[in-house]
């Protein structure tokens, strides 16, 4: 007692040690207040849509770690770590249906707490709104024709529903590429550009709203060079449209010019529906469904295009044509003239002898009737096969095969005589790349099989266009000998010249390549399946490259 | 009869070889016969519909509804005045003295080779019964190895296939009447479904029959006329009605009995 009593000074050092540790203690519980003040959270898409991923980032200083908890409409789910990723910078990525996370939907409160040991740092809530993507109305230019060398501006009109967050702006030129955002004044977007070269480029805008929902639309812009001139009109390549539902049509169209295509447009009954770029020479738009169109396009210099156009419209599944021009002739007045008849004779005999019909036929029965007489004035649906000489043959009938050509690739024919190639296929080939071209007609089982197997290994795209690897290396063109086919002279030139002058059928394959001074050619009638098809353009690119 | 019967089955030859001279194809016949033939102007009906069934279903009801509308008029009279197939067996079955047989089991083959045809071309995208089909070979490989010999050569193993099957169709057709139609025709199996309750038929009066059996001696198909006359397996081709001196066995339309 009496050292302790010598000791008394050490009361106040309690105290104040003791006030110091309630201080202390205080302190502590003060933190998440004084600590809320340092951070700051954000997260995107500021706006989601439902089950879209949401990246939340929190920067904090002076602390190792963080977690994060959510609830969906007041129901919470367990915290999780925010993953470090330096610089006091946490993050966690929200990805719906994942490690626990809840999927979301339109309307949904996602409420979310950040949590330092155990306290709440920071809170906030997100409404998920399934909101639509931002549109793009139109691009425009200033000067709308610009000049080598001069400034220009691309300006964009673009709106959404929860806000725009970025428009963006890509140009490409065959020897220029640039890339920039585009300023927002309104509800218009602007940037300004100066070429380098003249000629075509390209012109990709993309808008991007809060949602993180993007679209893109193309133009194109034609950079004059200085004291040029171009007098020719556009060119129509090729167009056709794929059914969309009852009323609809996408058609597609392909346009060429020298100096690009300024404007594009396709008239249906007197209607004029703006052609969209979807790539170079490469138009479209959805449109009523129609058979004949007319096709408008202008190119800079004020040069146009007004052609009326028989357009195939295929199916979007298989891009085959569907009910291919239902030509009425005599035979086909004929063939439903006598099923008309015999249709009528037989539903007397139905009706007369309905008890001693099978009840399984019947529905089949009616079923044909019916249809018998709709695809009766198809007289087209009726060519399911054929022999030798009117092309289609059927190869399984006759357990037959075109003596191929495939063991080599030939200059002449094999008797020596030169080849006339067609004027066409020497343009195709100037270009510089091989030239793959696929006679076919409708219908024509083989061809069905070899088109299903290129587009299922890839070779091609359903809409006929050459892909994988093999694009912008091979040039490609799908040429329809159908009665009718605008591309019918060119398949007939073609299976004559590339086929021994004697036509074998369809579906026929030709491969044409420019090796230096000669002209190499292979071809082979018949299904032509993917390995072999994939090996003879490989040894085109290999002759090509030399 | 026989005389109309042959000089049709002999037209019906020559106009499905038009297509070489009208250049025309392409129109579905209620017959047996190919259309890979250089000069044919039809459409094979079971080419057709393996056809129908890879590429449309929809257009197998077309081709199915010609075939059943026809056979609900004539029954299988097409193939006894009109099927080539079916008039050069008839040429083999001069010499063949198989017509009754106890068989009844082996003639639904072809129901089983119809319906096999349409649901193996489903499944394999490919046309399974031309490719083994023997009137293929006889009426196409033939006559287009013989006018083309340059350019086709044999497709293996389908040729072979093809060759041996040409030899089981004609020891066929030569030990059994009408062999191919019985048991294998996938063309026959769809008209015979419309036999019973077809236009054309065959009526028989008992009360008159002397039992002389000469319909059946004469018959085809080996069925007994007088009790038969509604037989899946008769091809209307007339034999009994010609052979029955008792005018027992006639045609007749059907409809005049339902009135």
């Amino acid at each position: 007692m009496e050292k302790m009593e010598g000791k008394i000074f050490l009361l106040p050092l309690f105290f104040i040690l003791l006030f110091l540790q309630h201080a202390g203690a205080a302190n502590d519980v003060l933190a998440p207040e004084q600590v809320s003040t340092q951070i700051s959270v954000s997260w995107a898409p500021e706006i989601p849509v439902p089950n879209a991923t949401i990246k939340f980032r929190a920067i904090c200083e002076n602390v190792s770690s963080l977690k994060i908890q959510f609830c969906l409409n007041g129901l919470c789910g367990f915290p999780v770590d925010m993953v470090v990723l330096g610089n006091n910078t946490f993050e966690y990525l929200f990805v719906p249906g994942d490690g626990g996370n809840p999927y979301t939907k339109d309307g949904d409160n996602l409420s979310f707490e950040i949590l330092l040991n155990g306290e709440m740092l920071y809170t906030n809530w997100i409404i998920i709104r399934e909101n639509a993507k931002p549109i793009i109305h139109n691009i425009w230019f200033v000067p709308e024709f610009p000049k080598l060398g001069n400034n220009f501006t691309i300006s964009a009109n673009v709106t959404d529903d929860l806000g725009v967050e970025m428009v963006k702006c890509n140009i490409s030129h065959e020897s220029d590429f640039w890339e920039g955002v585009m300023l927002p004044r309104a509800e218009n977007f602007s940037t300004e550009f100066t070429p380098l070269y003249s000629g075509q480029h390209l012109i990709t805008i993309i808008a991007i709203d809060n949602s993180n929902q993007s679209v893109l639309k193309n133009t194109a812009v034609f950079v004059f060079p200085p004291e040029q001139r171009d007098n020719a009109s556009p060119v129509l390549v090729d167009a056709f449209g794929i059914r969309k539902n009852e009323t609809n049509m996408t058609v597609r169209v392909y346009l060429t010019d020298g100096s690009g295509i300024a404007e594009a447009g396709i008239f249906i009954n007197q209607t004029f529906y703006p052609l969209e770029r979807a790539a170079q020479g490469f138009f479209t738009a959805e449109v009523p469904l129609s058979k004949t169109v007319q096709i408008y396009a202008r190119d800079p210099y004020n040069n146009t295009l007004n052609t009326s156009y028989d357009l195939k419209v295929y199916t979007e599944a298989s891009a085959q044509p569907q009910n291919p021009s239902p030509s009425i002739n005599g035979m086909t007045i004929a063939i439903a003239l006598l099923l008309g008849i015999l249709g009528g004779i037989a539903i007397i005999l139905f009706v007369k002898n309905l008890r001693q019909l099978h009840i399984l036929l019947l529905p089949l029965l009616i079923g044909a009737i019916v249809l018998s007489a709709h695809y009766g004035l198809i007289g087209n649906s009726a060519d399911a096969g054929g022999n030798i000489y009117h092309g289609n043959t059927c190869w399984s009938c006759l357990a037959l095969q075109p003596k191929s050509l495939a063991v080599s690739w030939l200059e002449n024919y094999p008797n020596g005589s030169p080849v006339n190639h067609p004027q066409w296929v020497l343009d195709a080939l100037a270009e510089g790349k091989p030239l793959l071209l696929y006679v076919h007609q409708v219908p024509c089982t083989g061809c069905e099989v070899q088109w299903r197997d290129m587009v299922s290994h890839g070779i091609i795209t359903s809409d006929g266009k050459i892909s994988g690897r093999f694009e912008d290396r091979i040039s490609f063109k799908v040429l329809d000998v159908t009665m009718g086919s605008e591309t019918r002279e060119q398949g007939i030139a073609v299976l004559k010249t590339y086929t021994l002058g004697q036509a074998l059928g369809t579906p026929t394959t030709v491969c044409v390549v420019k090796t230096g001074t000669s002209v190499l050619w292979w071809s082979k009638a018949g299904v032509v399946y993917s390995d072999e098809l994939t090996m003879v353009l490989d040894e085109a690119l290999h002759m090509h490259r030399g | 009869m026989s005389t109309y019967r042959i000089t049709l089955q002999f037209l019906v030859f020559a106009v499905l070889n038009f297509g070489l001279i009208i250049g025309f194809y392409g129109i579905p016949l209620p017959f047996f016969y190919c259309h890979a033939c250089p000069g044919a102007v039809g459409l094979c009906p079971v080419g057709a519909e393996q056809y129908a069934v890879i590429v449309n279903p929809f257009l197998l009801l077309y081709f199915l509804a010609g075939i059943f509308l026809v056979a609900l008029v004539f029954g299988r009279a097409t193939c006894g005045w009109g099927c080539p197939v079916g008039a050069l067996q008839d040429l083999f079955a001069l010499k063949s003295k198989h017509r009754k047989l106890n068989d009844g089991y082996a003639r639904y083959v072809k129901f089983g080779i119809f319906g096999l045809a349409l649901l193996l071309s489903y499944i394999f995208m490919e046309k399974v019964f031309t490719d083994l089909c023997p009137v293929g070979f006889l009426a196409g490989t033939v006559p287009t190895l013989l006018l083309l010999p340059g350019y086709v050569e044999p497709m293996s193993p389908f040729f072979e296939i093809k060759i041996g099957l040409t030899v089981v169709f004609f020891g066929l057709i030569y030990f059994v009447a009408r062999g191919w139609c019985r048991y294998l025709c996938p063309l026959g199996a769809q008209l015979a479904l419309f036999n019973k309750i077809s236009l054309l038929s065959i009526k028989s009066n008992k009360e008159k029959c002397v039992n002389c059996q000469a319909c059946g001696k004469r018959c085809p198909m080996g069925i007994d006329p007088r009790s038969e006359t509604d037989s899946i397996e008769c091809i209307r081709c007339g034999r009994c009605v010609e052979s029955c001196q008792k005018k027992v066995i006639s045609f007749r339309a059907r409809w005049r009995d339902v009135h």
